[in-house]
């Protein structure tokens, strides 16, 4: 299979994983159309092993550069920064997923890229470490993290829900 | 005892590392038994291992549905050794056109007017059924290179007539050949083969026409069909069959050829001989 070929396979994982990190669909865009342009502007770096894992890690660096560059100039990256991530409207259930959604926001980053990864593309963990460029026991405990806090949030959460009452 | 006791409740604890590894199905074998054992007497666990999975499906659902606008691959600036090869290339393009054009008889091919490659293949891939009509079935005969006479029509483009004739080859192929009056006396004698578009296509020109023959075949059955065609409108009143080694190898599967051509031949002798072409001609 061509490498083209190979890039247009995972170019719907790599947008999932983009909108995941960046909240927002332009910036997510943005992020696999620049992932893309240095994937075909690299291509004589690709070793002929697996490129999803290739791929994976170019989008988490530039990820990480445009987030550190954003933060040290305070700017607002797009005119739809702020707005909300659109989901579809059947989804069931839906309160569970929005739920999901703003409790893993509120992860640490570190701890929030290698559970979307993990979650998102079920990569091994020996690959999601790759891609991070940290030690697979490093993942394992940041994984470990990530899943309590959202557990503990969850808790916390249904505990603060008000309790239905009986209308009539 | 009570050390006992303690040691069996240290092995009875399980870390969050480990759960965690374990929903994902990353712990090795003989360390994801023992959890598996320890989840079946603490339900407190394996309700943990549940929490994960639900929570992580609703993450999954979210985000997975969310719509996206598509992306398609950004074209990108070729690196210097790229620059230099397609510079080569076009420098090796524009010696070699040059050098056709200064060949003796060779002109420019005229791009005014309407492209009829594209209206031909439109023509062709939208084709509705037709009726058969018996007034003029084709230019020529083709019964001998296994085609039948499937129905004509003529397209009206540009104020121009395009005649459409179609045939069914063997294995009930579909093929059209279109017929455009030229007073061109370009490019006499050539054949252009198109194989980049959806179904290949044959261009050539002859006694004031152009033909473009289409059709659901390999491109080299496909030009050799064309180099038959050509051969048989090039004769004086053309409805007599063509040479007998031509008969019908152009569309057959190559297994079939040998015996067919020798067939053919047998009938060719019976009837009347005609001269055979060249090896070389139906070998393009």
């Amino acid at each position: 299979m061509h490498f083209e070929q190979q890039i247009c396979e995972q170019i719907p994982h790599l947008q999932r994983y983009a909108l995941a990190l960046c909240r927002h669909p332009a910036e997510a865009e943005d992020l696999v159309q620049d992932c893309l342009e240095r994937a075909l502007r690299k291509r004589h770096l690709w070793r002929w092993g697996r490129l999803r894992p290739w791929l994976f890690r170019m989008l988490y660096h530039l990820y990480l550069n445009r987030r550190d560059s954003a933060s040290q100039r305070r700017e607002i990256l797009s005119a739809e920064a702020g707005e909300e991530l659109t989901t579809s409207a059947n989804q069931q259930p839906h309160a569970e997923c929005l739920r999901a959604l703003e409790h893993i926001q509120n992860l640490p980053e570190d701890q929030r890229t290698a559970l979307l990864l993990v979650v998102l593309e079920g990569t091994s963990y020996r690959e999601t470490a790759g891609i991070l460029g940290i030690q697979v026991g490093t993942l394992r405990s940041r994984l470990a993290r990530a899943r309590e806090t959202l557990r503990r949030q969850e808790q916390v959460a249904s505990k603060e829900a008000p309790p239905l009452r009986r209308v009539k | 005892m009570s050390s006992t006791h303690s040691s069996n409740a240290s092995h009875e604890v399980l870390s969050d590392e480990q759960l965690s590894a374990f929903a994902d199905g990353q712990l090795p074998r003989h360390q994801a038994q023992r959890v598996a054992a320890l989840l079946r007497r603490h339900p407190e666990y394996a309700e943990r291992i549940y929490g994960y999975w639900r929570r992580e499906a609703a993450l999954y659902q979210a985000l997975n549905r969310t719509r996206l606008p598509e992306v398609s691959l950004p074209t990108v600036r070729p690196r210097p050794s790229v620059l230099l090869t397609t510079a080569s290339a076009a420098s090796l393009m524009l010696v070699a056109v040059a050098l056709w054009l200064a060949w003796p008889g060779q002109t420019v091919q005229k791009s005014a007017g309407p492209n009829y490659i594209d209206v031909a293949l439109n023509a062709y891939l939208n084709a509705p059924p037709l009726t058969q009509r018996h007034d003029q079935p084709s230019p020529a005969s083709f019964a001998d290179l296994g085609l039948t006479p499937a129905g004509q029509q003529v397209l009206q483009v540009a104020n121009q007539e395009l005649r459409e004739y179609r045939f069914n080859g063997p294995d009930s192929r579909r093929l059209a050949l279109y017929e455009i009056s030229t007073t061109s006396q370009e490019q006499q004698g050539w054949l252009r083969i198109l194989a980049s578009s959806q179904v290949p296509v044959v261009e050539w020109y002859g006694q004031n026409k152009r033909y473009l023959l289409v059709g659901e075949a390999p491109t080299p059955a496909l030009t050799q069909l064309a180099v038959n065609m050509q051969q048989l409108l090039q004769k004086p009143g053309t409805q007599g069959p063509p040479p007998s080694n031509m008969q019908q190898q152009a569309m057959m599967p190559p297994g079939n050829a040998q015996n067919s051509a020798n067939r053919n031949g047998k009938e060719a002798d019976e009837h009347h001989a005609q001269p055979a072409p060249s090896p070389a001609t139906l070998d393009m």
